[in-house]
């Protein structure tokens, strides 16, 4: 008895692209190590996987066909005909979430690339494309040990890049993200390996049909339960919910800006990507459970992020709370799943969140890497030095202000407020007042220092601020701000792009 | 105590378990469940090390015991064989009697952590001792056909290879990522001593001790600096907190009260102050 | 299928078959109309984006746009006008806008009589006052910014006319607010100028805040803001609530008009450069009121106490504006005033109901020139006159600005209503029409019909006051000026819009050309009854119009005119201080304003910064404990992550029994 494999390897192109980059950089570092005519070299290759993975999505996506790949045979079970499980499917929410991903490193690996990974190239460049690897596999992956290893892969090496910035700082911030990032792996483990031995299977799909059975006993539910709240727990470290979300502002903080902007935007989109393969593919059976919990977490972080942002006056520490804040938002609408039927529009409005916020992100976090570049205090900045910065730089002001309304959810920044309409929706929908109210209390808070933000930037400056510097922006960075603007506006122009992304989101 | 789980686990899968395996079973499991934790609360590094030997060798032998040899095996080359002499080299290098401290600065951690930790076996514990397990086929029966390797074999190279070659790139990223926290490439020649002779010859700093302060007849006077040669006070004789701290004086204001126990003295001194004074 | 619903053609549009052979018949001008509104978009960001390099020529490309968008229109105009009566509206869908949830709407365009007509008018207008502009700006270093703004605005100007929805509408509406705003403080190092564009723009906002209750209260009563949906579900609404969104729509409409009591603006917006008042501020943006009235038509016409508020408003305007006018001494404010005066002619027609709107869009169309023709006069004046606005300082400028004066001539003739010219056709319809107001009973004919004749012979006074003051009489120049004829791109604007000034009126009017044009918007009104036989009122006006006209002349042209402002009665101070509007605004609305917002700072001090401090002292008190966690102690991290497991777990167990 002989098997053979079959992979598609069309379907993993989004995944296998980066890879490929991360193999070829490694390989010019070998044949001509510390060769810095060869520099661009590097960067052409790391943007060359991402682009080229980002092809392969764009190529997927038009195609449109169904594929999966990675089967494990179906046949005649005990209780009837088992149907092939695949550990790696390709669905319109793989792609929008691979999609996600891919877009935003490639807006961080522009930023960082005479910045801090100039130094590093090497080893920047390959740690992110693994990230990014990790990512489009975690979104494709649709059983237990992928989604595991997926993960690690996508979180593992955030750590490495966040203690590129060569100090004291740096290492701290890393060594604090790698631990909790060990802790909650165990968490994961475990809650994986409980959710295995209540079903005894893998795969997502199997898992979920052996939970969806009319006899369970309650222990099994138990069990499959108390999996479910470890692996939430131990994948909410990730999105850093609250009350896994410490290591956020020490890391964001010691981190080198593009990196948190890595964090912020890719390492987030892991993290949902992992929830939504779990709870949505996986517990769907469960949603009455988790529902709930996931509602509470949810939002606790927005309320905690929220409050916290409130008193922040780091721009970088603002943004690191505005985003704990943000991840609240982006679970919140899965938090109104009630059963079953109601898990996938929770999911296409959680999906359709991250969108909005990732391009609203990314365009934030270049105009602060901008500053951050052009300021005596670099990093650590405050939100003072934003005073009068639309006399000073008018497109980049705008561009801050635009997208600092769009996370506000104010119009002009109409992307924001569709999508916390979209988010809202769900939870009312299902009747789920009190976290409905919730929300709403904290689009006020949000916008309190949203604002407080944006109006700086109007501000007449401030005296005693010395001659300002003049921007020179590299082009690599005014491709993002651009793009990253553009984005921004594409979709507060058409929103339904945000309000309705996933059609067959659980396909 | 986890490992204590997945030994009664395993044990339970056999059917009917033997008086034998039941026996060694009960010789196994408080081995390992002690191992483990010596290895949470070894205080020296060697100890602990040691401590996970032997919880990887007692589940290698449960592994064993219940047919499944290749796992057993592996278990013992892999971890008790490859990785743990790995530790015990990195232990030796750092120095056998390295310990951690074990003072805890935070006021209640400890109580947090040993309340939490209490939860949370008590979380499981509930949980998982309601669970009944179903019939078990047995090792016997799976292991018969193809055989326990070649479906080990089929695990990892069919049904989960997508899974497998991730991990090949998981643990390439965790190599570099390893390197990257601990390695850093030195981008300038170290400075040797003489280049720091120089460079201090260079920057033109004061080579020589610094002048003392100036000592007056009524003052220790720390606070007050030096005169130079031609009159001058000199500023690196007094120490820079002083001098921040706007404490310094200077020699005019030390002179004042001289004058003043000049003219105290004026009747007896007199002419001999202005002699002194027209000589 | 948007189309008015109280109109046969619209019952029958909404039929599928005709629909669909309207749709099937569609022309290439009617699918590319969307180019009307681009094009000028696109110069305006080509300008605005291109910087300094566009200097050289970016004014030609300025022109070139809305010439471009004129001949779209004109063959859209010439299309239109080939379809049978009933089929004369259609709608262009551009795409669908905004799917959320039950709030549907798409981006379309309406292709109607109206807003083609609205749309010939701002972009021949806009065209001409592009050229005249180009030679007017020559010396301004930022002319390139200016014809930026100025294209901009007529794209967000025929975005307003051609949107086939509120919504859409309102963006237009807020684009050609910014575009005013950003034009009247074109020359913003004058602080003065800065200040007369932030107030023109404070007091729009007013206005739009009425338009947006307006879009709110329709969307909650018809769950639309489309025309075509609001039309068609209009009689089904109560009369109150009609009547609500009539007056929000009412108060956007004199915003953006300058209507009484949002009128304060115009005359400070002067301030900008002379081609953006004749364009914006006379022909073009002031009037979206009365488009926005005539639009709204089956709202108004299921409200009539709505109705009797628009007239009644464009009734006080027209009364007002005419004050004004006669006492001010600034060429330009005296224009501005007569401005305010003529739309609240056109909004006493459009409050009439069917029976007036052809002649209030047609007033709109032919006072669109002859105002921007004086305009583009008043302006050349001041070119030659070393940018004097001063009436006082004038006199006698016949002899060296021929043309100008000529072309003048024709605008001051068609705007009192001289028999024959533009204004006769159509201002002497307004005031018949507003005899017959309510029927033709009761007070109301008697009393709009006064103040409409009474302002048509306060109109001969004050525009005959200017323009003796400025070409006749002695002259009373300044020793320094050297007042010249301007040079050829400035005249031949002018010299076609004198030619409009005075054959648009008679082509269109009593030709009844207009007339049939707009009936699918009229659609059928009951017979006229005006209590005063049509003859009666036309001699009557003619009477008043000379007698004013002459009154002016013996004044102003026979008899010396004093070089400093003479004291004046009570009511001429008054009418020089805009009949105390800033001061009755300032009373009534600044100061208590001021109060309320002193007294929210106080409330916000103590109120809501006591509750925000109360809760950042809550977070700082939970701090004690968060801080006790946020050591930067891993551990310590681990610990609450143990916290978090165990809570959830906890409050999943109590969630599942």
């Amino acid at each position: 008895m002989t098997r053979v494999p079959s992979v598609d390897w069309v379907a993993l192109a989004p995944v296998v692209a980066p890879l490929l980059g991360v193999v070829l950089v490694l390989v010019v570092d070998a044949v001509a190590p510390r060769a810095a005519r060869l520099a661009r070299v590097h960067d052409a290759l790391a943007v060359a996987g991402l682009v080229a993975a980002g092809a392969a999505v764009t190529w997927l996506a038009v195609d449109g066909a169904a594929r999966s790949t990675v089967c494990v045979p179906g046949g005649d079970g005990e209780a009837g005909l088992v149907l092939p499980s695949c550990s790696y499917v390709v669905s319109d929410l793989t792609l929008t979430l691979q999609a996600i991903a891919v877009v935003g490193a490639l807006g961080c690996l522009l930023l960082a690339v005479d910045g801090p990974a100039a130094a590093d190239r090497t080893p920047h460049h390959v740690l992110l494309l693994s990230a990014v690897a990790g990512v489009a596999a975690l979104a494709g992956a649709r059983d237990l040990a992928t989604l595991v290893i997926a993960l690690e892969t996508a979180s593992l090496p955030a750590v490495g890049l966040v203690a590129l910035r060569r100090d004291a700082q740096g290492a701290q911030a890393g060594i604090t993200l790698l631990l909790t990032a060990v802790a909650s792996l165990g968490l994961l483990l475990l809650g994986v390996a409980l959710i295995h031995a209540a079903t005894g299977e893998l795969h997502l799909d199997r898992i979920a049909t052996a939970l969806s059975g009319p006899d369970l006993s309650g222990a099994v539910l138990a069990v499959a339960g108390l999996g479910t709240v470890l692996g939430v727990a131990g994948i909410g470290f990730k999105l850093s919910a609250v009350p896994f979300h410490l290591w956020t502002p020490d890391t964001y903080a010691g981190a080198p800006l593009p990196i948190a902007a890595f964090l912020a935007v890719v390492s987030k989109t892991a993290g949902l990507a992992a929830v939504v393969v779990l709870l949505a593919l996986g517990l769907p059976a469960l949603a009455g459970s988790w529902g709930l919990v996931v509602a509470v977490l949810a939002a606790v972080t927005v309320t905690v992020g929220n409050l916290v942002a409130l008193r922040q006056r780091v721009a970088v520490r603002l943004l690191a709370w505005s985003t704990v804040a943000q991840a609240g938002w982006v679970l919140l609408p899965l938090g109104a799943a009630v059963d079953a039927a109601s898990v996938p529009t929770a999911v296409a409005a959680s999906v359709g969140y991250l969108v909005a916020y990732a391009a609203a992100t990314l365009a934030v976090f270049t105009v602060v890497v901008l500053l951050a570049r052009h300021h005596p205090a670099g990093e650590e900045h405050t939100l003072a030095d934003y005073r009068g910065l639309a006399r000073r730089e008018p497109v980049a002001a705008a561009v801050l202000g635009f997208g600092l309304a769009c996370l506000a959810g104010l119009p002009p920044g109409v992307m924001g407020l569709v999508a916390k309409l979209v988010a809202v929706r769900p939870l009312v929908d299902n009747g789920v007042w009190v976290i409905a109210v919730i929300a709403a209390v904290n689009v006020v808070l949000g916008v309190l220092y949203y604002l407080r933000w944006g109006a700086l930037l109007v501000a007449a400056p401030g005296a005693g601020d010395g001659a300002p510097v003049t921007w020179r922006v590299r082009p690599a960075e005014g491709l993002v701000l651009g793009g990253a603007a553009a984005l921004c506006v594409a979709f507060s122009v058409l929103p339904q792009v945000v309000a309705g992304v996933l059609p067959g989101v659980l396909r | 105590m986890t490992s204590a789980m997945q030994l009664s686990g395993m044990l339970a899968a056999t059917d009917p378990p033997g008086t034998a395996e039941t026996a060694l079973f009960w010789v196994l499991a408080p081995v390992t469940v002690v191992a483990a934790c010596g290895l949470l609360f070894a205080r020296k590094a060697v100890h602990a090390a040691l401590s996970m030997a032997l919880v990887m060798i007692g589940l290698g032998v449960a592994y064993l015991v219940h047919d499944a040899p290749f796992l057993g095996a592996v278990q013992v080359f892999v971890y008790t064989g490859a990785v743990m002499m790995l530790f015990l080299f990195v232990v030796m290098l750092i120095g056998v009697s390295a310990a951690d401290s074990l003072v805890e600065t935070i006021k209640g951690q400890r109580l947090v952590a040993v309340v939490l930790g209490l939860g949370l076996v008590l979380l499981l514990t509930g949980a998982i001792s309601q669970a009944t397990l179903d019939e078990t086929v047995g090792l016997v029966a799976v292991n018969e056909d193809p055989g326990n390797v070649t479906m080990i074999a089929f695990r990892i190279f069919d049904d989960y290879v997508w899974a497998f070659e991730l991990t090949g790139a998981l643990l390439i990223t965790a190599a570099l990522g390893a390197m990257v926290l601990t390695h850093r490439e030195r981008l300038t020649p170290r400075t040797t001593q003489r280049q720091l002779a120089a460079d201090r010859i260079a920057e033109g700093a004061v080579k020589a001790p610094l002048p003392a302060p100036g000592v007056f007849a009524r003052h220790n006077a720390v606070d007050t600096p030096a005169l130079l040669p031609d009159g001058t006070p000199s500023e690196a004789s007094v120490n820079r907190v002083l001098r921040a701290r706007g404490q310094v004086r200077s020699a005019e204001e030390t002179a004042a009260p001289t004058a003043v126990i000049q003219s105290e003295f004026a009747e007896p001194l007199g002419d001999g102050t202005e002699e002194g004074g027209s000589r | 299928m948007n189309l008015l619903a109280t109109t046969p053609a619209a019952l029958l549009a909404q039929d599928g078959t005709v629909a669909g052979s309207a749709a099937a018949s569609g022309a290439i001008q009617e699918t590319g109309s969307w180019l009307l509104i681009a094009l000028p978009l696109l110069g305006a960001a080509l300008l605005l984006l291109g910087g300094r390099r566009t200097n050289r020529w970016g004014h030609w490309l300025g022109v070139l746009t809305p010439w471009a968008s004129f001949a779209l229109a004109a063959a859209l105009l010439v299309s239109l006008a080939g379809y049978p009566e009933g089929e004369r509206s259609r709608t262009l869908h551009l795409f669908g806008w905004m799917p959320a949830g039950q709030f549907r709407l798409d981006a379309g365009l309406l292709i109607d009589p109206l807003s083609v007509a609205f749309a010939v008018l701002v972009t021949f207008v806009g065209a001409l006052i592009h050229v005249y502009a180009v030679a007017y700006m020559a010396a301004d270093r930022d002319r390139r910014r200016f014809f930026a703004y100025l294209n901009f605005f007529v794209a967000s100007m025929l975005l307003l006319v051609l949107a086939d929805s509120y919504l859409l509408m309102y963006v237009g509406w807020e684009g050609v607010g910014l575009a005013s705003y950003l034009l009247i403080g074109f020359w913003n190092h004058n602080p003065d100028y800065a200040a007369a564009a932030k107030k023109a723009f404070v007091v729009n906002r007013v206005g739009d805040a009425g338009l947006t209750v307006a879009m709110m209260m329709m969307f909650a009563t018809f769950g639309t803001v489309s025309f075509a949906g609001v039309f068609a579900a209009a009689g089904s609404a109560g009369e109150g609530v009609l009547t609500a969104i009539g007056l929000m729509l009412l108060l956007g409409a004199c915003g953006k008009s300058a209507q009484f009591p949002l009128q304060s603006w115009l005359g400070d917006a002067m301030a900008g450069p002379t081609p953006v008042s004749a364009l914006i501020h006379a022909a073009t943006m002031v009037t979206a009121g009365v488009y926005l009235v005539v639009r709204s038509g089956p709202i108004f016409e299921a409200a009539p106490t709505a109705q009797l508020v628009v007239v009644a408003v464009g009734a006080i305007t027209l009364l007002f504006g005419a004050i004004v006018g006669c006492a001010k001494d600034d060429i330009k404010k005296v224009l501005a005033a007569s401005t305010m005066s003529q739309i609240g002619y056109m909004m006493l027609a459009a409050g009439l109901g069917p029976v007036g709107y052809a002649f209030a869009i047609l007033h709109l169309l032919t006072h669109g020139f002859f105002k921007a023709g004086m305009f583009l006069g008043a302006g050349s004046v001041m070119h030659g006159m070393g940018d004097s606005v001063e009436l006082r300082s004038y006199g006698g400028l016949n002899a060296v600005m021929k043309v100008t004066w000529v072309t003048f001539a024709c605008g001051w003739l068609a705007i009192i209503g001289f028999p024959g010219f533009s204004g006769f056709w159509s201002k002497d319809r307004i005031i018949e029409a507003a005899f017959s107001a309510d029927g033709g009973q009761g007070w109301q004919p008697w009393v709009f019909g006064g103040a409409a004749l009474l302002g048509a012979g306060l109109t001969a006074f004050y525009m005959s006051r200017l323009f003796f003051m400025t070409f006749h009489g002695t002259r009373r120049w300044p020793e320094d000026a050297h007042p010249h004829e301007a040079p050829r791109l400035m005249t031949i604007p002018m010299v076609v819009l004198a030619l409009g000034s005075v054959g648009l009126g008679a082509a269109l009017g009593p030709t009844g050309l207009f007339t049939d044009w707009m009936s699918p918007l009229a659609g059928e009104h009951a017979e006229e009854h005006p209590v005063l036989p049509a003859w009666a009122v036309t001699t009557l006006t003619l009477l008043l119009v000379v007698a004013g006209a002459v009154l002016a002349h013996r004044r102003y042209a026979a008899s010396e005119v004093p070089a400093v402002a003479p004291t004046g009665t009570a009511l001429t101070r008054a009418a020089r201080r805009d009949l105390y509007q800033d001061a009755v605004n300032e009373a009534a609305l600044m100061r208590p304003g001021q109060y309320l917002t002193r007294l929210l700072v106080f409330v916000d001090n103590r109120g809501v910064d006591g509750v925000v401090r109360g809760l950042a002292a809550l977070v700082g008190g939970l701090g004690g404990r968060l801080k006790y966690w946020n050591t930067g102690y891993v551990r310590s991290y681990a610990a609450s992550v143990l916290v978090g497991v165990l809570a959830v777990s906890g409050g999943m167990l109590l969630f599942r029994i």
